[in-house]
Parts: C-alpha cells; sequence; structure tokens
C-alpha cells in the first residue's frame, strides 16, 4: 500500500468517525458527553492533518460520504460507548497500516503516535484492550 | 596460542584473516534484530514484574493475569517476525548475541499493594515511550507497526492498572 493510499483510507476513516461521534452525542450519558465532544474535536482536527498530507503529495483528499451505516444499533448510552469502541478500533487498524506504509520519520511518528490515542480512547471506551491495537481483528465493519 | 582461547573472535580475525580468501568477516547483526531482542528482552522483563508482583500481592493476582498474558502476546508476535536466516548465513559464524530473555533480577516488590501497582503503571508507561522509540528506529516497516501497536496496548495498561489498585 502506498503512503498516499494509506493516508486517503485514515482521512475515509476519520470522515466515518466524525460522522459516528456526531450521532453519539444523542445517546451518550451525561457523565460521557465532555469524552465525546473531545473526541469528535480530535478527530475532526485530525482529518484537516491528513487532508493536509494528502494535499502536499498533489492528490485530492478523499471527502466524506452524505450518510454511513451505523454497525450498532444505539438505544442506550452503553450501545453508545459501544459504538465510539468500535469507531476507534477500526481507526487503529488504518493507522497502523499508515505505520507500515510510511518510511518519512515525521509520518510516522504521526501514525504511532496516532494509533496510540485509538487505543486508549478504544480503552476508554470499552473498559479493555487487545494485546495489539489495529492488528487484531476487529470483528465488525463500519464505513 | 591456545591459551587465548578467551579472546577468540578477535584473535581468530587476526588469525585467518592472513590474505587468504577463507573465513569471511561475519556479518554484523541486522538492525532490527538487535531491536527485537531487545524488545523481546523488555517484555520479560515486564512479565517478571507481573509475576513477582501477583506473587507478592495475591489479592491483586487474578486482577493482573490479562495484563501479563497480553505480554505474552508481545514476545510472540515479536518472535514470529524473525527474519528467515539463508543458510548460509546461519552457517557463518557471528558474535554471540546477548540472550533475549535473561529477565533482570526482581529485587523489590513495594510492600504495599497499591505502591506495587503504581510501580506496573510506571514500567508501562516507560515501555510506551521506548516502543516509539524502537517503532521510528525499524528498518522493516511491519516490525515498525508491530511495535506502536505494542506501544498502544502498553498505554492502555498504563490506564487499565488504576483500577486495578485495591
Amino acid at each position: 500500500v502506498s503512503t498516499l493510499a494509506a493516508l486517503q483510507a485514515a482521512l475515509a476513516g476519520e470522515h466515518a468517525c466524525v460522522y459516528g461521534y456526531g450521532l453519539l452525542g444523542a445517546h451518550a450519558a451525561d457523565r460521557d458527553l465532555p469524552d465525546v465532544r473531545t473526541a469528535y474535536d480530535t478527530h475532526r482536527a485530525r482529518r484537516e492533518e491528513l487532508a493536509h498530507q494528502v494535499r502536499i503529495r498533489l492528490a485530492e483528499p478523499v471527502a466524506a460520504l452524505p450518510a454511513y451505516e451505523v454497525p450498532i444499533e444505539m438505544t442506550d448510552a452503553g450501545s453508545a460507548r459501544e459504538l465510539a469502541g468500535l469507531l476507534e478500533q477500526r481507526l487503529a487498524v488504518l493507522y497502523a497500516d499508515l505505520v507500515t506504509a510510511t518510511s518519512v520519520p515525521a509520518l510516522r511518528e504521526f501514525a504511532a503516535a496516532t494509533l496510540v490515542e485509538t487505543a486508549l480512547l478504544a480503552t476508554r471506551w470499552i473498559g479493555t484492550t487487545t494485546a495489539l491495537p489495529g492488528l487484531d481483528a476487529v470483528t465488525e465493519e463500519f464505513g | 596460542v591456545l591459551l587465548l582461547g578467551a579472546t577468540a573472535p578477535l584473535a581468530a580475525c587476526t588469525l585467518f584473516d592472513d590474505g587468504s580468501t577463507a573465513a569471511p568477516t561475519p556479518a554484523p547483526p541486522h538492525p532490527d534484530d538487535l531491536l527485537r531482542d531487545r524488545v523481546v528482552a523488555a517484555e520479560h522483563e515486564l512479565i517478571a514484574w507481573y509475576e513477582a508482583t501477583a506473587r507478592e500481592h495475591p489479592e491483586v493476582a487474578e486482577a493482573l493475569g490479562p495484563f501479563r498474558a497480553r505480554h505474552e502476546r508481545h514476545v510472540d508476535a515479536v518472535a514470529a517476525t524473525a527474519r528467515v536466516h539463508t543458510p548460509e548465513a546461519t552457517a557463518t559464524p557471528t558474535t554471540p548475541r546477548p540472550d533475549p530473555s535473561p529477565p533482570s533480577i526482581i529485587t523489590a516488590v513495594p510492600v504495599d499493594p497499591a505502591a506495587a501497582v503504581d510501580r506496573l503503571t510506571e514500567f508501562e508507561a516507560a515501555a510506551v515511550e521506548a516502543r516509539l522509540a524502537d517503532c521510528l528506529a525499524a528498518r522493516d516497516g511491519r516490525l515498525a507497526t508491530l511495535f506502536a501497536s505494542i506501544a498502544a496496548c502498553e498505554a492502555s495498561h498504563d490506564r487499565l492498572l488504576r483500577a486495578v489498585v485495591p
């Protein structure tokens, strides 16, 4: 996978993630709301960074879709947390791919640090971790 | 000459490199192999700390089990990436590598269980930084990714251990 393709995949994943967090707010527990908002802002900021990285490689950043299929039916605060955790686990895979794809030190550093951040957020929402975030299989698809 | 056996590697080179084409200089270990050995050793050391903490504080042993198990998965995953050496390469005498799994002697698990778990969080936090540095140093992209993933797990451990404190 080329660096550009991995960047575009990560950007597409962030688009889906921003959409998902947008839906989460309506169902999240009051005590989770500050973290939902922080995560939402974090993902929006990363979209900008990734789009910038795509542009400096003379490509057009992939656009957000109007809507995304959500794999978990949100009915309460618990399912909202479950969805947030799944979004982060799915993203972790894309950042792991980006680490593999690039040998540019600054970009590898960004991808690795972001992989750690997504794993921390997944842990925040799910309450546990896998041994190898981003490399362990994510059972459900989102996108 | 025989009496100098203890310093064999250097002496042998000098003795046999007498212009003949015979003894090739041993190839230095690949940098990624050294990284791999270092990470395996670091993971073994973490595992040793979890074992010692569980032994000293049986009340947290069960809670620490999954943490230790994930570190064991790290060891397996890193070992599984070991480069396949060509027969020629394995036949070449190389300088002995450091034992990849020498858990250092556990000197002192704190007597207070909360302090003992707290120490584990410190080791996990230090491991995150070390694995991220290893990620940047790795030549092979997939090995770099594995180190980043291990760092991600260890960062999560740092958080999750706070719920273990009795």
